[in-house]
């Protein structure tokens, strides 16, 4: 009988194919000499559905401990092997599919708890079922984009809900919850960037406020390193719910890289960095013990993103670019790092 | 003889990393039964979609493991239900996330 680290390794390298050509897609973007102009197209396809929905939906499959919730995993996987093949409607179809097997899990978690958090996870499938088809419909990625943040940012919100409960009681919690949710469902409704950053920023207000970071960040070792990544996320997220407050609709230009790149990398790779070493064990049954050096990948993601986020404000292309080649670089730095954690910790 | 203290005590040394406190304090372990066959542990997540239950479960199983020498069969069961409430933590964990006295 094969072991579970080599039946799910197969769906977390395709998620991992889909992170590389989706890094060098985006390198390309911004005027680095690698990839192609159809390549280039696929940057936000290959890393929100391809390689985060891949990574997230087999972390819920293995949670939910259903066989079927594995489909959402290796749809995606599947549709990110055929964007990268030069098979767009194939690719498109399929990320799609494994988007509905992931909503048809968070809405089997809502039938067995129902709860303001299980309701808030249920949303964000819904917003990444929503983005693909509007996506499959309109043939371009850009209209997606805000379906595919709130995803991420409603999955993360659920997540971070639900450890709020260790937390003291307060009566306003779930309530002051709610605008913020309300204005980021509009924005995303009505196709306002400016109500969905408004709705982002008060939502990371309201997770300051309301995470278990707060009491976290005094303990040490593994618990100090998620509280840091969460926090600097959380920073980023701040950061990113203001720029967006100013696009106008249909900007694509570099106030958008800012504000995009903001959430996406500083927000959304940090709460990676910071709970892949808990994440990883639990979808391959490998230790990853923590080791000071995460913190390596960590602070060279947030300085190389600095420089991206400078540069696209300043308009200096040069420096946006080598902030750009920097985040590459810190992902593939903290990639190494766990890899070489694995190791070591097999050896011994 | 290795008995329902002791395994408690063992489960002590798994720390939930999100919340850095143990998951006999945090109440995520309901059950303890040591039997001829072996020692059964079942625990209960927060919630069913919690990405953590596999890690704490294998990190259950290995320190159990640990404190019966090897010698004995150890299976780590999380539970469907009852799912956790704030009430199952301890007054020490309490006291860490910052419940009043």
């Amino acid at each position: 009988m094969i072991s579970v680290t080599l039946r799910r390794l197969p769906l977390l390298m395709a998620g991992a194919l889909s992170l590389m050509t989706g890094i060098i897609a985006g390198e390309g973007r911004i005027g680095w000499p690698v990839g192609n102009a159809d390549l280039a197209l696929l940057h936000g396809p290959l890393m929100i559905c391809g390689f985060f929905g891949t990574v997230i939906g087999l972390e819920r499959a293995v949670a939910l401990g259903k066989a079927w919730g594995f489909g959402a995993p290796l749809f995606t996987a599947l549709g990110g092997a055929a964007l990268i093949a030069g098979h767009p409607q194939a690719g498109a179809l399929a990320l799609s599919a494994g988007s509905l097997v992931f909503t048809a899990m968070s809405l089997a978690v809502i039938l067995r708890q129902r709860e303001v958090f299980t309701a808030i996870l249920g949303l964000g499938g819904l917003a990444w079922a929503a983005g693909n088809l509007v996506w499959i419909f309109g043939g371009d990625a850009a209209p997606s984009v805000p379906f595919w943040a709130a995803f991420l940012v409603l999955t993360i919100a659920g997540e971070r809900l639900e450890l709020s409960r260790f937390l003291p009681p307060w009566r306003w919690r779930t309530p002051t919850l709610f605008p913020p949710l309300a204005l980021l469902l509009a924005g995303l409704g009505l196709g306002s960037w400016p109500l969905f950053g408004l709705g982002l920023a008060l939502l990371t207000l309201w997770s300051l406020i309301n995470d278990v970071v707060r009491r976290t960040i005094r303990q040490a070792g593994l618990t100090r390193y998620v509280a840091i990544c969460l926090l600097s996320g959380y920073a980023w997220a701040l950061g990113a719910g203001l720029l967006m407050t100013g696009l106008v609709p249909g900007e694509t230009g570099a106030f958008y890289d800012a504000a995009l790149h903001a959430l996406f990398v500083g927000f959304v790779f940090s709460m990676v960095y910071g709970h892949a070493p808990v994440i990883l064990p639990a979808i391959l049954r490998v230790a990853v013990p923590y080791r000071l050096v995460f913190y390596l990948p960590l602070a060279v993601l947030h300085a190389s993103l600095g420089l991206r986020v400078a540069g696209d404000l300043l308009d200096i292309h040069a420096v946006r670019q080598w902030g750009g080649l920097g985040n590459a670089a810190a992902i593939a730095l903290f990639i190494v790092t766990l890899l070489a954690t694995v190791v070591s910790a097999r050896k011994r | 003889m290795l008995t329902e203290d002791h395994v408690r005590e063992a489960l002590r040394q798994v720390i939930d990393p999100d919340i850095g406190v143990n998951i006999v304090d945090l109440g995520l372990v309901e059950a303890i039964r040591i039997a001829p066959e072996g020692i059964y542990v079942d625990l209960i997540m927060t919630t069913p979609a919690c990405p953590q239950s596999t890690y704490l479960s294998d990190e259950s199983e290995r320190v159990v493991r640990g404190a019966a020498n090897g010698d004995a069969r150890v299976s780590v069961t999380v539970l469907d239900s009852p799912f956790w409430e704030p009430a199952r933590m301890s007054a020490a964990a309490k006291t860490i996330m910052g419940w009043p006295g």
